[in-house]
């Protein structure tokens, strides 16, 4: 036990200090911020027309299906709703941002009635998955550049692939985390994974993007999983039906309209 | 025994080497024997009830708390809100906890700007008197947390921290203990739960290790310098019983058992009933050098004579403590395991270690052992007075006895309700008693009830079946998805209290889940499974006597019946439940290991005595023996528990040695003399003093067993005391009252032919 507690600090130094030498000569290149920018751009849309399959995996390996869309028109108006299981067809949230103030309201089709959820809750689970809302904004496009402030940190592969590695700090407190680790694929400025620390700075869960495919002259994974590395569970997401620039009427994004169908 | 005798002499140097060798292993092993106080480590593990209790411990978790009562003159204040706060974020910090409820971050499912929103009840702690009022008018209007969280004087508080479901809860719970030790006045703290009263059992028992086993050892000190008066005489038979002590201790912790709440008198019981073997043959040996011998004869004659009673005595007290294996219950089943493989051992010890080490020694210089005692041949001389010429009231008092004893026989009651093993006095029932009066329980109950959530029949059958809970005496605060459900249609009605109702439809029912589920999760998981196949209901119990138990588990049984039918199955668990398995299997185990002990002795000494006759003769005493403990137990209101219940069969097994001892010396003495009432006094005055020694070792060790601080064990240390004084007395008194009846009557007989 003794020897391996003399060798750790000794290896975290050397490693760091290798990590310094070597990303010296990246920094020359690109930054940090450069690197989301770039993120951010690629996946800039005007609007987006979703329709996901989303499994619910707990800690003991039991699954929920659902099947939800999702749209949003500029960053700042979005729409879900459920399409299965049957019994929550119709359940709708609606999301809208208004002088840097952002609204929820939920619409439950059984009591007909459209619900507003307090704002705070935007750290909480979205819809009961893994993700939270702050995360589950990153899915469709990202705003990574206005919510983190990033550090290039290195180079390194993932499957093979070889991306740049971001230490991202939120700049918003509804973001309920302390840092965000991000790999980036140098080739088309792809995320491929990213890790999300709590504010006790443990690992808290684990983002990875798969499969990315050219949708529309925009890349889009084809699953997402979301694994919350502390409880054990984990929500993935299968992209099925991907639009974007999609013309959406202003008037989806209103209360009116969720209690219309 | 003559190759035995030989065999000793001749390896004495070896034998000596190989058994501290072994003893050296085996202390090793003993100094990590672990110690275990659960209810669950009492039950089989493959056992139904315990099964059926791990599988819903793993589905919601939430079965272990440890609840903390704070008391004070107000409660709802700024100082000692802020003091719960912290000490509830300082628990939280725990390794092993969970989860920490308390009045200070519990939930409260609310409407907001017409939505709802789960928040804490309590968002800022006030910070006047004006604020405090204020919380407290909403807990007043709101009872959902009244008589749960809070009482409706706010005079008294609970805190609850989840145990995680781990091997060591005892350490997590200390842990517990000492954070809020930490926070002790002004505010009274008192803390229970079933994880704490183990872990306070297993302080306890620690405790009683370390203090019984000077005391015992201490008593023998006494008792062997009184027979022998020497420093040999002292030690000999002490490491002896040691040796044994340490080998069962340490065969128990090398397969893998723990010392439970009943083994932790294993020492005790085993220096005392060992140290009569080792007497026997020591006190042979200095008859035999009183006698002119030398060193060696003395050894050869103390192995030849005394080994073969000795192994009988032995014999039959092992099968007494084996015979204890047949009860369900894994602690007396290890503990029938440890005793009986420790009595064989101190045999062994005895006839063979012990003679070897004799053997190394010198002569001695004292031989005052041998020497006669005025006042045990004055005690010999009234046993024989009253066997001679009282025996008609012997039998007469003995028939009173058996009518006296057989008449409370079925008042019988097993308890083995946990709180039972705390004395009155002890903080550990003080605490539990005062949550029970205040929170009404703190043990938990629960109900998981099979079928999908979303089936408004099903939740319906919820609703009433927790209405009608509510109404059970002594069960209190059910708590399940419907009170969750309720909260949130009242939440999403404007908070009008009569809102508080069931959705009543499956697509409400499932969006009242979403919107509960994105809310928070936690919340809905504590109640419900992912697959929102399996419903928790779960409410508090008190504690109470183990029929009572019973008769209230079998009430709450009923109304599950009366609710679900045969539609949906419905499962009833948690540590009452535990708790009435237990009692169950005192009750059966009892029959079982009695009747064995009993048969067993009988076909054993019937073999050794070569008669069927002579064995029932021999088990007639210890017959008596225990109907005396079981009609004691009924007339002074003492109940079988996990301890009361092994002493039938450990007095089966230690007092037939009294019976047979006397019986082969009188028909030894029979063939020599030929007189039947001259061998009956011969063997009252040889054998009886043997006895006499063996039964003050025994009584006393038992008698320190008083000192214990579980109240079954003190009622076990002195009952069995009892039990053995009275199957001393049966050998020495009653069975020759009985022989000298059967002489009497045979001679008149004769008499009667002769005329």
């Amino acid at each position: 036990m003794k020897k391996t507690t003399t060798i750790i600090p000794i290896l975290v130094v050397s490693t760091l200090l290798l990590t310094v030498v070597f990303s010296a000569g990246v920094m020359a290149k690109m930054t940090g911020e450069e690197v989301l920018d770039k993120v951010d751009q690629k996946m800039d849309s005007d609007s987006r027309d979703f329709i996901l399959d989303m499994t619910i995996v707990n800690q003991n390996g039991q699954e929920r299906d659902r099947k939800i869309t999702i749209k949003t028109k500029g960053d700042n108006k979005g729409i879900v709703k459920f399409l299965e299981p049957g019994d929550v067809k119709d359940t709708a949230l609606l999301t809208r941002e208004k002088n840097g103030e952002e609204n929820m309201w939920l619409y439950l089709p059984s009591i007909g009635n459209v619900n507003k959820i307090a704002s705070h809750s935007k750290s909480g689970n979205f819809m009961g998955t893994d993700f939270s809302y702050n995360d589950i904004d990153m899915v469709g496009g990202s705003n990574y550049k206005k919510d983190y402030d990033s550090k290039l940190i290195g180079e390194e592969k993932v499957n093979g692939d070889l991306c740049y590695k971001l230490s991202a700090v939120p700049t918003k407190d509804s973001i309920n985390y302390s840092e965000m680790e991000m790999w980036v694929r140098k080739d088309d400025f792809m995320p491929l994974k990213l890790k999300f620390y709590d504010k006790d700075d443990k690992l808290h869960k684990i983002m990875i993007n798969k499969n990315y495919r050219n949708i529309d002259s925009h890349l889009t994974p084809e699953t997402i999983t979301m694994e919350n590395v502390q409880k054990g569970s984990k929500t993935i997401l299968k992209l099925k039906e991907v639009k974007y620039n999609v013309e959406l009427p202003d008037r989806i994004f209103t209360t009116r309209y969720l209690t219309r169908n | 025994m003559n190759r035995l005798a030989r065999f000793v002499k001749k390896y004495s140097t070896t034998i000596i080497i190989f058994v501290l060798f072994i003893t050296v292993v085996m202390g090793y092993f003993a100094l990590q024997i672990e110690i275990e106080a659960g209810i669950k480590d009492m039950l089989p593990k493959d056992n139904k009830v315990v099964k059926k209790y791990n599988e819903v411990q793993e589905t919601f978790g939430g079965m272990a708390f440890a609840a903390i009562m704070i008391e004070d003159d107000e409660i709802i204040d700024t100082a000692t809100l802020k003091k719960i706060k912290k000490m509830n974020s300082d628990l939280e910090k725990i390794d092993g906890v969970k989860e920490v409820k308390s009045i200070t971050n519990i939930d409260k499912i609310e409407s907001s700007a017409g939505g709802i929103e789960v928040n804490n009840f309590i968002k800022k702690i006030p910070a006047n008197n004006e604020e405090a009022q204020k919380i407290k008018e909403e807990l007043l209007r709101r009872d959902q947390y009244l008589g749960k969280i809070v009482t409706e004087d706010f005079k008294s508080t609970m805190v609850l921290a989840e145990i995680k479901d781990e091997e060591k809860p005892e350490e997590i719970v200390n842990r517990i203990q000492s954070t809020v030790k930490k926070y002790k006045g002004p505010e009274e703290l008192y803390i229970t739960g079933s994880p704490v009263m183990v872990a306070d059992a297993t302080d306890y028992m620690k405790n009683d290790l370390k203090k019984l086993l000077p005391f015992v050892i201490a008593a023998m000190v006494l008792i062997l310098y009184l027979s022998f008066r020497s420093l040999r005489g002292v030690l000999l038979p002490i490491s002896a019983v040691l040796i044994s002590v340490i080998w069962a201790v340490g065969l128990q912790s090398i397969i893998g058992k723990s010392l439970s709440l009943v083994s932790t008198v294993l020492p005790v019981l085993l220096i005392s009933v060992g140290s009569a073997y080792v007497i026997h043959i020591v006190a042979r040996y200095y008859e035999e050098l009183n006698n002119g011998y030398d060193v060696d004869v003395a050894i050869d004659n103390s192995i030849k004579k005394v080994g073969l009673p000795v192994i009988m005595a032995g014999g039959t007290t092992m099968i007494g403590f084996a015979s204890l294996f047949f009860s369900d219950l894994v602690i007396i089943q290890d503990f029938a395991l440890g005793t009986a493989f420790g009595v064989g051992i101190a045999l062994l010890t005895s006839i063979i270690f012990i003679p070897a080490v004799l053997h190394k020694l010198n002569t001695p210089k004292h031989l005052k052992a041998a020497e006669e005692r005025v006042f045990s041949t004055n005690f010999f001389k009234g046993i024989n007075k009253i066997v001679h010429y009282r025996r008609k009231s012997i039998i007469i008092i003995v028939l009173i006895i058996i009518a006296l004893a057989s008449w409370v026989l079925p008042k019988l009651e097993p308890n083995t309700n946990y709180i039972g093993y705390f004395k009155k006095d002890s903080p550990t029932r003080i605490a539990t008693e005062k949550v029970d009066n205040v929170f009404g329980g703190s043990q938990s109950l629960n109900v998981v009830v099979n079928g999908n959530i979303k089936n408004p029949d099903l939740l319906k059958r919820m609703r009433d079946f927790q209405d009608d809970i509510e109404k059970v005496e002594a069960v209190n605060n059910p708590m399940s998805l419907v009170t969750l459900l309720r909260q949130e249609n009242r939440a999403l009605n404007n908070d009008e209290p009569e809102e508080e109702v069931i959705p009543t439809t499956k697509n409400q029912i499932a969006q009242y889940l979403l919107l509960l589920e994105m809310s928070d999760k936690q919340l809905l998981e504590s109640y419900l499974t992912f697959d929102y196949q399996q419903s928790l209901i779960q409410m508090n119990m008190k504690t109470m006597s183990s029929v009572k138990q019973k008769e209230k588990v079998a009430e709450i049984r009923s109304l599950i019946d009366k609710h679900f039918g045969d539609q949906y199955k419905v499962e009833l668990t948690g540590i009452p439940k535990l708790g009435n398995e237990v009692t169950d299997l005192v009750v059966s185990g009892q029959i079982k290991s009695l009747i064995s002990a009993i048969l067993f002795t009988f076909i054993i000494t019937s073999l050794l005595l070569k008669s069927m006759k002579k064995g029932f003769f021999c088990a007639l005493p210890i017959a008596l023996t225990v109907l005396i403990n079981f009609g004691l137990m009924g007339w002074l209101g003492i109940s079988l528990d996990i301890a009361t219940v092994m002493i039938a069969s450990i007095a089966v097994g230690i007092g037939v040695d009294y019976s047979i001892h006397i019986y082969t010396r009188y028909i030894e003495e029979k063939e020599k003399q030929k007189n039947e009432v001259l061998s009956l006094k011969e063997a009252i005055f040889t054998v009886g003093r043997a006895n006499l020694y063996n039964a003050i070792a025994v009584v006393a060790g038992f008698s320190i067993i008083l000192l214990s601080s579980f109240p079954p064990l003190k009622t076990f240390g002195g009952l069995t005391a009892i039990t053995m004084v009275i199957s001393f007395i049966g050998a020495l008194i009653i069975l020759p009252s009985l022989i000298m009846s059967t002489i009497k009557l045979k001679n008149s007989r004769d008499k009667n032919n002769n005329k």
